[in-house]
């Protein structure tokens, strides 16, 4: 049977920041936890995971987001990715409506991959969205 | 008047176990960033707080620095306190995956849900020579996972101090949970530069100038 490997993608977010400027920039700092196969970016607005792909094994990625200031709000809205190559669930911890979000992979990609993330902060309606990287190999 | 700076420390618990170091495996941001924080988001912080002091030489203003701890091989902080004690109340005290289901021994560490770090100190430079004063406080606040280490900041000190971190991470072997201990440098730089009202731009504690 294959195992599942489970890669967390974090997204953390200075909540206060994005309100007060209206911008991600400087408010945003990606990790994953796969620096140890190679992914880069860890701290930055810019993450790019980089994963192995091994035939006895499943990745399954998870996204979560968290904010600086515990007393504010934040949520992944959506995950997008091309949907030959990923697909993307949205699910909630049981007993509990906090949410989460996971991908597998339906084929192996090429070689990169870029997705796109949107989260919401605050009681702010339009989402913030960015640009992140998988790289296979 | 005080200002409350948060100070995440965010730990690769399974990289940090592997090589017993924090080195590389830790990650600190502060929420001063656009005031001049240095190194947000890496492993080398330095919280850069204005201190400010009246004409008669007293301190002006307060701040207060609150450390707090997360994973990235955990469930969220963004559940309710003590979500992962009932679920795992079900099964008998055993370990949970990152999905709050029941841990398979047999599946990848990456499944596993691990215990958030815990601080369990706050010591050097900063400590010894009354900049910080830490202490550890309640709440019922998730995030915060119910203890919070908080210092207050003799903001009449200027200059770069340092501290440790005493962090304890939690390996799991077999059916118990190993508390492992490891610091971590960061650094607060106080300035003297004037506190500023964020509404009217112009010094605080005194009526809006305009």
């Amino acid at each position: 049977m294959e195992k599942r490997k489970i890669i967390t993608i974090m997204v953390m977010v200075d909540v206060v920041g994005v309100l007060s400027n209206d911008s991600l920039e400087k408010n945003l700092y990606l990790y994953d936890n796969n620096k140890a196969n190679g992914s880069f970016g860890h701290g930055t607005e810019k993450l790019t995971t980089r994963l192995i792909f091994n035939p006895d094994e499943e990745i399954m990625l998870l996204w979560n987001v968290l904010p600086i200031e515990p007393e504010t709000f934040v949520h992944i809205s959506q995950v997008v990715a091309d949907k030959k190559y990923l697909k993307i669930e949205q699910n909630n911890y049981k007993e509990s409506d906090i949410i989460y979000w996971t991908g597998t992979f339906i084929r192996k990609p090429v070689k990169q991959l870029s997705y796109k993330l949107s989260i919401r902060v605050g009681n702010r309606e339009t989402e913030f969205s960015f640009h992140l990287d998988l790289v296979c190999e | 008047m005080n200002e409350q700076v948060t100070i995440i420390a965010l730990v690769d618990i399974i990289a940090a176990l592997n090589v017993n170091s924090l080195e590389g495996n830790i990650y600190l941001m502060d929420n001063l960033r656009r005031k001049g924080s240095q190194g947000s988001g890496s492993s080398q912080l330095t919280t850069v707080v204005k201190g400010g002091y009246w004409c008669d030489g007293s301190q002006s203003y307060d701040i207060v620095l609150n450390w707090l701890t997360s994973s990235l091989n955990s469930m969220p902080q963004t559940l309710p306190r003590n979500y992962a004690l009932k679920r795992s109340e079900r099964i008998e005290g055993g370990a949970l995956d990152t999905f709050g289901n029941p841990f398979d021994d047999e599946g990848d560490i990456s499944n596993l849900s691990f215990l958030y770090p815990q601080i369990s100190g706050i010591t050097g430079q900063a400590v010894d020579e009354g900049v910080i004063f830490p202490a550890q406080y309640g709440t019922p606040i998730g995030l915060k996972n119910g203890w919070y280490w908080s210092a207050t900041v003799d903001t009449n000190k200027t200059g770069i101090f340092s501290y440790t971190l005493h962090v304890v991470l939690y390996a799991k072997e077999k059916n118990c949970w190993i508390p492992v201990k490891m610091t971590h440098e960061a650094k607060i730089e106080i300035t003297n530069e004037a506190q500023r009202n964020g509404f009217t731009n112009v010094g605080i504690g005194l009526l809006p100038l305009v």
